[in-house]
């Protein structure tokens, strides 16, 4: 994990607080709420790319430390621990989101939305224009409909090695998967999403972004 | 040559993880693969861009968190359970004393034996020995007994003899030294136990707090390096884009002519 704040020194040093709220100390258990809930808003945001789905599974995922880190083995596997239960959940709403697709013909669908973002995104002129500089948070938009055009497993290994600063070793703990595997579904991903951006105008050419 | 990296080692090298013999054998494979090259280079080009996504901020909310309310309502029950029998209990108590008081219940342990009736108490039914009698049985039941233990005790005395007595007698006193001894080694050791155990606690603990010390002090280290380096970075980047276009230009059919 890469220690660019302050914040990520407490992160990685929190083992003592991880292994008090296992005792169920309640000051414990905020204060890793405190620690880790804009990693994970951040992460499902990434993933659903909503935010109130962000909101809502972030503190699904809390609720859920808190009812099982008890049964936590090693404080130190803690990190891919609360990823894993922010992946599942992740999923479990994407299959949710599926089903409600199926009931409602016209509405719904994560697949729809991210078209509907793109369209407006399009409206703009933000695309097939390559004389246009993207705006950082419009760059942000942009990708983060793009990562949702990943499959599930691509999408959930991309984010959490790029933005997560994951080892291979603990997105094979949270994925449930071989680190081959993971690397496999890291490299298919990254390849997909250039090609998704190409297709949008967004590529290194076409992007200025300050360096 | 018939090497070529798979998906998983192209990730490890896109994510830098490479150990500096396989990067070696990727690097040498990907100047003899140009298209392969090119690829890879574009995404380490989005791989940039993605960094440049910031977080978004958001305030955790104030969790509060509190045992289940399931277990809070058990546990009232169960104490309702326990004031219920133990007043029941009590109750049954009560009734019994009352229907004792007004059937006139009683047990009495008289001359005749355990009595029990329901009724007042029979008066006494054999008046035919007086106090007078049962005291001089009395009497004659405990002389008889002493004159008996006194015989006994002259029998033992004769068994033992004198001296015996005598070492009986001292008996207790030395008994009593060795006993304060052992207590006090006994102490002596507990007390050296204790010393130790809380010497290798203490040494324990300040081993851990070191340990931990020095983590977070290296992690420190490491922020400040990869802080100064970016400050580095932005310097050299400034350098760079000061540079004037003739440079770039030589640099460019240096590259070409590589």
């Amino acid at each position: 994990m890469p220690v660019d704040t302050l914040l990520d020194i407490a992160m990685v040093h929190a083992d003592t607080t991880i292994e008090n709220a296992q005792r169920g100390d309640e000051k414990a258990l905020n204060r890793l709420v405190s620690l880790w809930y804009k990693r994970i808003y951040n992460y499902v945001h990434k993933y659903h790319a909503d935010h109130d789905i962000a909101s809502d599974l972030a503190q699904k995922t809390f609720i859920q430390m808190f009812k099982h880190i008890s049964k936590l083995k090693e404080a130190d596997r803690f990190k891919p621990w609360l990823y894993r239960i922010a992946t599942n959940l992740c999923f479990e709403e994407s299959r949710q989101m599926k089903r409600n697709k199926l009931v409602s013909i016209h509405e719904g669908g994560d697949e729809d939305d991210v078209k509907v973002k793109m369209q407006v995104l399009e409206a703009k002129g933000n695309f097939f224009n390559p004389e246009r500089n993207f705006q950082q948070g419009e760059l942000a938009e942009a990708l983060v409909a793009a990562l949702n055009e990943l499959s599930e497993d691509q999408r959930s290994v991309v984010i959490m090695k790029e933005y997560e600063g994951m080892k291979f070793t603990e997105i094979a703990e949270a994925m449930d998967a071989s680190e081959n595997t993971v690397k496999t579904w890291m490299y298919r991903g990254l390849k997909n999403l250039r090609v998704i951006l190409e297709g949008k105008q967004i590529t290194k050419e076409t992007v200025h972004y300050e360096l | 040559m018939s090497y070529k990296p798979d998906e998983a080692i192209l990730a490890d090298y896109l994510a830098g993880e490479l150990t500096k013999e396989e990067q070696a054998k990727v690097e040498s494979y990907l100047t003899e693969h140009p298209e392969m090259k090119k690829e890879l280079e574009e995404i380490q080009a989005l791989q940039q861009m993605m960094g440049k996504v910031e977080d978004k901020e958001v305030v955790a909310p104030s969790f509060v968190f509190e045992e289940p309310p399931a277990v809070v309502i058990t546990k009232q029950r169960s104490t309702d359970r326990l004031i219920k029998s133990t007043l029941a209990v009590a109750a049954s108590i009560t009734l019994l004393l009352v229907a004792g008081y007004f059937t006139q219940f009683s047990i009495t342990n008289g001359d005749n034996g355990l009595q029990v009736s329901f009724s007042a108490p029979p008066t006494s039914s054999n008046p035919a020995y007086t106090e007078a009698d049962i005291k001089s049985w009395m009497q004659q039941a405990m002389t008889q007994n002493n004159s008996d233990l006194v015989a006994q005790i002259n029998a033992v005395k004769n068994e033992l003899g004198e001296t015996d007595l005598n070492k009986l007698a001292s008996q207790p006193a030395t008994s009593g030294t060795i006993d304060r001894e052992l207590l006090n080694q006994y102490i002596n050791e507990l007390r050296l136990a204790n010393r130790d155990i809380i010497q290798g606690l203490l040494q324990d603990t300040e081993r851990s707090q070191q340990e931990y010390l020095t983590r977070v002090m290296t992690d420190f280290a490491d922020f400040m390096e990869l802080q100064r380096q970016k400050d580095l970075d932005a310097i050299q980047l400034q350098f760079t884009s000061l540079a004037n276009g003739n440079e770039g230009a030589e640099l460019d059919s240096y590259l070409n002519s590589e």
